[in-house]
């Protein structure tokens, strides 16, 4: 992962240090239970200071103080990953004060410490803290995003061994703007409907990687990224994160098109079940994707406890989405607030804190890069296949008189660099089948019938005698 | 997906093979808190493990380690037994003396414990353990997917007797009118062999086909329904749809399962819902929507979905990994007895693969020699060879052929005749100076 410049890391980070401390240096003493806490002893051993918020037979949800740190977080906890609970423990002042005398020594916005490794400074050597192995998942769904790349990914995931992976989803069908909504949407970028990728996708992290925890993050996701998003249990958002934009897919499917209701009630299942599959793997509600799908289904929500009960319908509890001619999309406060995501936040601290890791380090491994690369040359590519068709019509043009045999050579070669393209990228030859309606068989094809227009060309000018070029020939150019 | 199967199966063999040779090998698992567990296989060791949320602790000897799971011999329900563990459900894990396993064994079952050490002890159980075949079934139902291969593995399988396990692992979005046979052929195989489906996709006739085997297992993301019959733009109706219903319904009653399930797969009007006793598990199914548990209104089409198959004992467990499957099938490991079914899967997939390509590839060369270019004797040899082509693909993958190629071969046969005589009236006429 790059770093960003340490100037602006170090602003960066004061600034956050700055909001958190304003509200929480009274934050144990000004809501009335600075005196005692509650205590998590967790199976895997941690221990988790602050408050137990709400309790139901299966859940906890629990309030971390972090005195050190000054940081509180919200997080659900099963009870079996509980071993015991302390309650109502006495708070020994004095350990809060030094907590808080260490937090100012070891505040950035005093001290040039180097602060990449998470909320807390690192104790011991760096590697032996948990490693993070950041993903991008960034673009195109079934493009850039596409399985091709992901199995070299998971290659250097197992070269490095981290103790989490952590994908960031950016992928969004149209920019949450006016425009937008006006219907300023690049149709070409609209994600591909093909669920087999994705479920290739998703069975390259959920099941052959499944020995390693992973934590989808999404930065916003709009399209079917967001079925894929709901692959992963652990899920957190950036606050600004967007979480649906799936009305598009039955008419990507055709699968709403057909005018026979048994045929269309076939499809629409057939469909809706590939989405469905990908929740499978994150353990959600599959009620959550008919609505995030098919725009005709309400929803609402009960709860029991901290668990959601979806119903497709309004007469749940609380009404999420009335309309029946909208899909559900969910804003990252929604999608905490109903249990969906796991939290929202800004920052990677932020984030390997709620996960448990107040000191991290984050992989370098090649799997960043290595998409970064993927995206920008498969699309120079796609992009260079575009010019190398123009070429070819060109070529074709001008292919006629003394130069026939020249140029349909030349229109030859362009076909064949756009094939080449195609064999190297697959993301080239889906964009060439669904931008340019052409396949690489069609195009091969075309080659063939050059090469043949060619050959016969050449045995008509043995056929003369063998003359040579520029011998007054004339008539033979094709097109 | 298949070369993950296969990259992971190699991966076991060879965690299987060095774990045999290296006793003491240094093994090294990574909790989920981060911390990390390192020992050597032998190693006596107590865990803490999540069995369906529940955690459990279990003592045993680690007698081998993979990349996602481990197996230990330990003590369970009063019996010495071998048990494969994924790391992903190890909560806790330490090393403990094997004078306390020993006192532990003893105390509950002392007189098992030596069974235990030779259980452990057995590097070679291998050889003789039990193991499956694999038939990847993928592709267009009637094309890839035939009864062909089914009936070529339970031959194959043959040669090993009776009662062997066939694993058909189905990836397919359906096809044609072909699952008829291969339904009759799965029951067949039947007959003489456990046949077991492990559903990636199974939709419409792929779905059907799975009917025929007792048992069907998915894997998360599995999804198996929209039995639909149809042509063109429109759906079975009348005789028709009735005569397809009732197929379908004796065919989910063959395998123990309600004819309703099918009748939701197929006419969107037909309701499913059912009640579970919370006690027995016993499901009771209705074709309306009186159930708790509704599957399909009147307006939908069923399809299951990995849990929700799970749920009313449509599916019989739900398995990511060949070792995930192995424990749902009650096999001590994932062991493919070898790898024919795949084999004879990849030799069609690829004759088909090329049989698409290369049919229209021929069919465009017909049509530019038909323009007329370049020299007719000539042109008329490279037709001929042509048509010869495209008859040899009727033979070698009569099915594409069939969607593909516009002629029979009683029709090429005939074409060709007309061209070998126009080449030799041509040919002729070049001898006698004529003109053509």
């Amino acid at each position: 992962m790059k770093s960003p410049p340490a100037a602006w890391l170090r602003i960066a980070f004061v600034a956050v240090v700055v909001a958190l401390l304003a509200p929480s240096s009274g934050l144990a003493r000004d809501d009335g239970d600075v005196s005692t806490e509650d205590i998590l002893h967790m199976v895997d051993g941690r221990e988790l200071h602050g408050r137990i918020l709400t309790e139901t037979k299966t859940q906890i949800v629990f309030e971390i103080i972090d005195l050190k740190l000054h940081m509180k977080s919200r997080r659900t906890f099963r009870l079996d990953e509980i071993a015991h609970i302390e309650r109502g423990v006495v708070v020994d002042d004095k350990a809060q004060d030094e907590a808080l005398s260490s937090k100012k020594k070891n505040d950035p916005a005093t001290t040039s410490e180097r602060t990449s490794f998470g909320r807390a400074r690192p104790a011991g050597d760096a590697p032996n803290l948990p490693g993070l192995y950041l993903i991008p998942m960034k673009g195109q769904m079934g493009t850039d995003i596409h399985p091709s790349i992901y199995e070299k990914v998971a290659e250097d995931i197992r070269l490095h061994d981290p103790d989490v992976i952590i994908i960031k989803l950016d992928s969004k069908d149209y920019e949450d703007s006016f425009a937008a909504a006006l219907g300023d949407v690049d149709l070409a970028e609209l994600s591909r409907p093909d669920f087999d990728e994705y479920k290739d996708l998703v069975n390259i992290f959920r099941d052959d990687l499944r020995d390693i925890r992973q934590v989808m993050w999404v930065q916003d996701s709009i399209g079917i990224s967001s079925t894929v998003a709901l692959a992963w249990d652990e899920l957190y958002m950036t606050p600004s994160a967007r979480l649906g934009g799936m009305r598009a897919v039955f008419a990507l499917t055709g699968a709403d098109q057909w005018s026979d209701d048994d045929i269309r009630a076939k499809m629409m299942a057939a469909w809706m079940g590939s989405a469905k599959s990908l929740l499978e793997y994150g353990g959600y509600g599959l009620e959550l994707a008919d609505a995030m799908v098919d725009p005709t289904y309400k929803l609402s929500a009960s709860f029991k406890g901290r668990e959601v009960v979806w119903s497709l319908n309004d007469l749940g509890e609380f009404l999420v989405d009335d309309d029946d001619e909208n899909t559900v999309d969910f804003s990252a406060k929604a999608a905490e607030d109903l249990a969906i995501s796991d939290g929202t936040v800004e920052t990677l601290d932020d984030l390997a804190f709620l996960l448990g890791y107040r000191e991290y380090r984050v992989i370098e491994g090649k799997g960043e890069q290595l998409v970064e690369n993927y995206t920008e040359q498969w699309r120079r590519s796609f992009e260079n296949s575009k010019k190398w068709l123009q070429d070819y019509f060109q070529h074709q043009r001008w292919a006629t008189g003394d130069e026939t045999l020249k140029w349909l050579g030349r229109a030859k070669r362009d076909l064949e660099n756009i094939i080449k393209a195609m064999e190297r990228y697959k993301a080239v030859e889906i964009r060439w089948r669904t931008d340019l309606g052409k396949t690489k068989l069609e195009m091969e094809i075309e080659v063939e019938k050059i090469k043949e227009q060619i050959r016969a060309l050449k045995q008509q000018d043995r056929g003369r005698g063998g003359g040579g070029r520029g011998m007054g020939r004339g008539g033979t150019g094709r097109r | 997906m298949k070369h993950l199967i296969r990259n992971a199966l190699v991966c076991t063999i060879v965690g299987c093979i060095a774990t045999a040779a290296l006793g003491g090998e240094a093994v090294q698992i990574r909790l989920k808190d981060g911390s990390r567990w390192r020992g050597e296989i032998s190693d006596y060791v107590e865990l803490k493990i999540l069995q369906q949320g529940i955690e459990v602790v279990f003592q045993g000897r680690m007698v081998a380690a993979a990349a996602y799971h481990v197996t230990i011999d330990g003590d369970m329900a009063g019996e010495t037994r071998r048990k494969t563990i994924f790391k992903a459900d190890i909560v806790a894990i330490r090393t403990i003396e094997s004078e306390t396993m020993a006192e532990t064994e003893s105390s509950t079952a002392r007189d098992r414990t030596s069974s235990g050490r030779r259980s452990a002890d057995s590097g070679d159980a291998g050889a003789h353990q039990p193991g499956v075949f694999v038939l990847p079934m993928s592709g267009t139902v009637g094309v890839k997917f035939r009864h062909e291969e089914v009936e070529t593995i339970a031959k194959h399988a043959d040669q090993y007797g009776e009662g062997q396990i066939i694993v058909l692992l189905m990836d397919s979005h359906g096809g044609g009118i072909e699952m008829e046979t291969i339904h009759a052929t799965i029951m067949e195989a039947k007959k003489r062999h456990r046949v077991v489906a492990w559903i990636k996709t199974a939709i419409s006739a792929a779905a059907a086909s799975a009917l025929a085997c007792d048992e069907i297992y998915f894997m998360t993301e599995g999804t198996l329904g929209a039995m639909t019959g149809y042509s063109g733009t429109t759906a079975m109706q009348g005789k028709e749809l009735e005569a397809w219903l009732k197929t379908a319904g004796k065919w989910m009653e063959g395998g123990d399962r309600s004819p309703y399930i099918a009748h939701a797969m197929i006419h969107a009007p037909r309701m499913l819902s059912y009640d579970k006793d919370p006690e027995t598990g016993e499901v009771t199914w209705y074709n309306d929507l009186s159930g708790e548990f509704v599957l399909s209104d009147d307006k939908s089409n069923l399809v299951f979905t990995s849990s929700t198959a799970l749920r009313c004992g449509f599916s019989d467990g739900t398995a990511d990994t060949e070792d995930d499957l192995a424990n749902l099938l009650h096999l001590p490991q994932w062991h493919e007895i070898d790898d024919y079914g795949r084999k004879i899967a990849a030799r069609w997939h690829k004759t088909v693969d090329r049989a698409q390509v290369e049919i229209p590839r021929t069919l465009a060369r017909l049509s530019y020699y038909k323009e007329g270019a370049g020299d007719p004797i000539v042109a008329i040899g490279a037709k001929i060879q042509l048509y010869k082509e495209l008859k040899d693909w009727h033979d070698a993958c009569p099915n594409v052929a069939k969607m593909r190629i516009p002629w029979t071969k009683d029709e090429i046969d005939r074409t060709i005749a007309d061209l070998r005589k126009e080449l030799a009236d041509l040919k002729k006429a070049q001898r006698g100076g004529g003109r053509y």
